[in-house]
């Protein structure tokens, strides 16, 4: 009966591409997605699929000269929905999907290819003005805004002549009101760092070990809340960054799934708890993050620390034998997702029953 | 039983677990978690041979023990949309079909406005800057074990008093951070189309209700309100009323319910809600009022019966402190007749010349159903007085009776009021203008306690004539009740009379 009530993950339609997929993202308050990826000759292509009951129909496509690596609508109004990407060259564009012959914004500062982009503040206003933040291969996490031409507002990387470690992951965070943001960055040496983008400096910074792949706030536009990051060997850190001890820092709870790499962490825009983790053997995971009784408790000093609380595993499915590398809710319908993976197969997913959670 | 070689494997090794609790009868009765997960990864690994059916016992044992363990994590594959059930599929087809259409209308909408600006909301760009990260070298050096000269120098309180301050001084930093100032900025919202505002609404509710979920309420009371204003809903309306409910500002709760009963005059959740409100104002009447719509409309829900029945006692208890209980009484006790049940003699009248707060601090058995306050002008109480008496109720020892004890706890006897004490139920006319003059006197109307046989006004059909308090039509009237057994007629014509004039001995 209790399995009857977990949450389960249907594949509503699949399709295989000619291509490799690096990210899928939905396109906000529609019925479509975008697909981003490169071809094997290199060149970039981004396509438009939109989905009906039965299946799903490509509707558009464009292709530019360099792979696409990753790609967000969340810097950008809902009226406009323009689409930032980064690509194996380094450049961050930002693109009208229906006037895509150049881009709407363009730089050309990373030295290497932008592995994550994360964006605010696009759509909900009152939190700080819309920002883009890129993660690249040189080291350096940059944050732009499309208003300011070829300088990013804000770069944090390593001092000239030094090779800094390669980031592959990046998020914003804390954009509660027009004042506060932070940014995250996961590198490949498995440093976690906080940057606050109000008085630039590093707030926080923890190293997990392993290379970070994935990092995502439950929610950008509440103050700090938490915080998860996947890594390589399988590992899931699920930080409750609420309270800060001088000492002890964050609250944590680590989990070991996949038996993989964990790819990609995303949470439901429905319910900030719930989020989903896909590994690199195929498999989707899907965690629920349970409060302690008390989250904030007094230390003999009298400093607050954070308790952490657990994680559920609501639901594990296998979904193909290849890595699922990108994740995408759809942010209106509950339970609507897309997911791609190396086997150049994107795949709807529809996952019943979260409205009980 | 044993089903196991002793053979040093690596991983049974590692445990450390006795070959002999590889064993039904040990398995079954183990209680440890730990040992079982280790058991079980033992016989998966199947270093010390296969054993399925050994395998599957413990995991079911495992199961039992610690249910969250995560050896019992199973991969399932994704379910294809082919292998579900029929209509299951049909329904998911549905929602989906249905949720596209309503979609793609706010897309059109939204592309319709595309490229027009919001005006000058956004806030200016950020400052360029820079920051660079220096590798955090240990710039403390080591003191080599050879290097003696320089150990001679060292000093270890110097060096412990150094750690200590540094950690003092981040203990005072942490405790000396400014609190996040709490200014209050005003947001002003435009929004060019209404999708925009009601997907601002829907996302601000949402996140009000993470927040109500991990019982943070004024944040999440922060939210809905955000909600709110971009766009009025039920459903934040509501949800703000239980968040308002949770901070216990009932009077809040109580606007935001009238708001969504304004929006849907029906809606369970505003009627429950607005209920609970009310409850928490200590308006008791009118929540069980509102409550008992909510259960016209939905009938089955819990809370709502719940919280009927809380009031039903409530009121109860409510009457009950500005009356008095009525109990059955053993023998020992002062044992009275109760009028307006059948096969009684009419009651008898005491006058009490003391207080009714005297009588009820005496916490004595009285007998006296109702104390009515409502009539301004009798200026005397009238009380069955119980130690004068019982002797005269002695004959009526067999008869089915009952007495009133006057509850402890009766502080609602303001002595400013004129009170006067009536014996047993009032006429439904006195009944109705007590209720009307003072609410919270109120009546019980089964006394269950009371026994006999219950208070019904057809069994005193009589018709008084209006001028009965003069003696002849009272006599008259008298004499036509001769032919009730139950004496009801003659409880009735005693009930309408001006009770000062027996006492006077007017009549």
């Amino acid at each position: 009966m209790e399995s009857l009530q977990r949450p389960q993950i249907i594949c509503h339609v699949q399709q295989a591409l000619n291509y490799t997929v690096h990210d899928v993202k939905w396109i906000p308050c529609s019925a479509k997605f975008v697909s981003i990826g490169g071809k094997s000759n290199g060149a970039g292509i981004i396509e438009t699929y939109s989905i009906s009951g039965d299946g799903i129909e490509k509707v558009a496509e464009f292709g530019k000269k360099d792979h696409f690596k990753c790609g967000t609508f969340h810097a950008s109004s809902l009226r406009d929905r323009h689409l930032a990407t980064g690509d194996f060259s380094g450049r961050l564009q930002v693109w009208d999907l229906e006037e895509n012959l150049i881009p709407i914004y363009k730089t050309e500062k990373h030295r290497g290819v932008i592995n994550a982009i994360d964006g605010v503040a696009g759509v909900a206003s009152g939190c700080g003005a819309p920002e883009i933040a890129t993660g690249s291969k040189d080291g350096a996490v940059m944050v732009w805004d499309i208003r300011q031409k070829d300088t990013p507002v804000a770069k944090f990387c390593q001092s000239e002549g030094s090779q800094g470690r390669d980031c592959w992951s990046v998020a914003f965070g804390n954009s509660y009101n027009n004042e506060e943001r932070v940014v995250a960055a996961g590198y490949d040496n498995g440093d976690l760092k906080i940057y606050d983008l109000r008085n630039m400096s590093v707030k926080w910074s923890k190293c997990l070990k392993n290379g970070i792949v994935s990092l995502q706030f439950d929610r950008k536009d509440i103050p700090m809340n938490k915080l998860v990051a996947t890594t390589l060997e399988s590992k899931i850190f699920c930080f409750d960054v609420r309270t800060h001890h001088p000492t002890k820092g964050y609250a944590q709870v680590v989990e070991k799934a996949h038996n993989s790499t964990i790819w990609c962490a995303q949470h439901l825009p429905q319910n900030r708890e719930i989020f989903m983790t896909t590994g690199g053997t195929g498999s989707l995971c899907l965690w629920k993050y349970n409060y302690p009784d008390r989250r904030v408790e007094k230390d003999a000093d009298g400093l607050e620390y954070g308790v952490a609380g657990e994680l559920l595993l609501l639901q594990n499915s296998t979904l193909s034998d290849q890595p699922i590398t990108s994740f995408d809710w759809c942010p209106e319908k509950a339970g609507l997702s897309v997911c791609s993976a190396f086997d150049q197969t994107i795949r709807v997913l529809i996952t019943t029953k979260l409205n009980l959670y | 039983m044993v089903n196991l070689k002793v053979e040093p494997e690596p991983l049974i090794d590692k445990y450390k677990i006795p070959v002999q609790h590889f064993e039904y009868s040990y398995i079954e009765t183990c209680r440890d978690g730990r040992e079982l997960e280790k058991i079980v990864q033992v016989l998966r690994s199947g270093q010390e041979g296969h054993f399925p059916d050994l395998t599957r016992f413990a995991e079911n044992r495992l199961a039992v023990v610690r249910p969250k363990s995560k050896l019992l994590r199973v991969a399932v594959p994704v379910i294809s949309k082919e292998s579900l059930e029929k209509d299951e599929r049909n329904e998911l087809t549905k929602d989906l079909t249905q949720w596209v259409s309503t979609v793609s209308k706010e897309d059109d909408e939204l592309s319709y406005y595309k490229n027009r600006k919001s005006g000058p909301t956004l806030p200016d760009v950020r400052e360029s800057t820079e920051k660079v990260l220096e590798n955090e070298k240990k710039s403390v050096r080591r003191i080599a074990s050879t290097d003696y000269s320089s150990w001679d120098k060292y000093d270890p309180d110097t060096e412990i008093l150094k750690m200590d301050l540094a950690e003092e001084n981040l203990k005072k930093n942490a405790l000396n951070t400014p609190k996040k100032h709490t200014g209050k900025k005003v947001h002003f919202r435009q929004f060019l189309t209404d999708v925009e505002a009601a997907h601002e609404a829907n996302y601000a509710k949402n996140k009000g209700n993470e927040f109500f979920k991990a019982g943070d309420y004024n944040e999440a009371l922060k939210h809905y309100t955000e909600s709110i204003n971009c766009k009025a809903s039920l459903a934040a309306f509501t949800n703000r009323a239980l968040a308002n409910l949770r901070l216990k500002k009932y009077k809040k709760a109580l606007d935001d319910c009238q708001a969504a009963l304004a929006i849907e005059p029906h809606n369970f959740k505003a009627l429950l809600r607005k209920a609970q409100a009310l409850d928490g104002l200590g308006h008791h009447i009118e929540a069980s009022e509102t409550v008992e719509q909510a259960i016209e409309i939905n009938p089955n829900n819990e809370l709502a019966q719940e919280l009927a029945d809380k009031f039903r006692k409530l009121c109860g208890s409510v009457a009950r402190r500005t009356r008095l209980v009525v109990e059955d009484v053993s023998d020992n006790e002062v044992i009275i007749p109760i009028p307006g049940t059948s096969t009684m003699a009419p009651p008898f009248y005491v006058t009490c010349d003391g207080d009714l707060e005297k009588i009820g601090k005496a916490n004595r058995v009285v007998h006296m159903v109702s104390v009515d306050c409502a009539e301004e002008d009798d200026d005397c109480c009238t009380v069955n007085h119980l130690t004068r008496i019982c002797s005269q109720s002695g004959k009526d020892n067999e008869t089915q009776t009952a007495s009133v004890k006057e509850s402890k706890n009766d502080c609602s006897f303001s002595s400013n009021k004129k009170k006067c004490a009536k014996e047993v139920s009032l006429t439904h006319n006195s009944e109705e203008k007590a209720l009307n003059t003072k609410n919270k006197r109120q009546i019980v109307e089964e006394d269950k306690c009371a026994g006999g046989e219950p208070y019904t006004k057809q069994d005193e059909s009589i018709d008084l004539p209006p001028d009965i308090n003069s003696p002849y039509s009272f006599l008259k009237t008298w004499n036509s009740a001769n032919g009730d057994p139950t004496f009801q007629q003659h409880a009735t014509i005693l009930r309408s009379i001006d009770l000062n004039r027996i006492v006077d001995g007017l009549f």
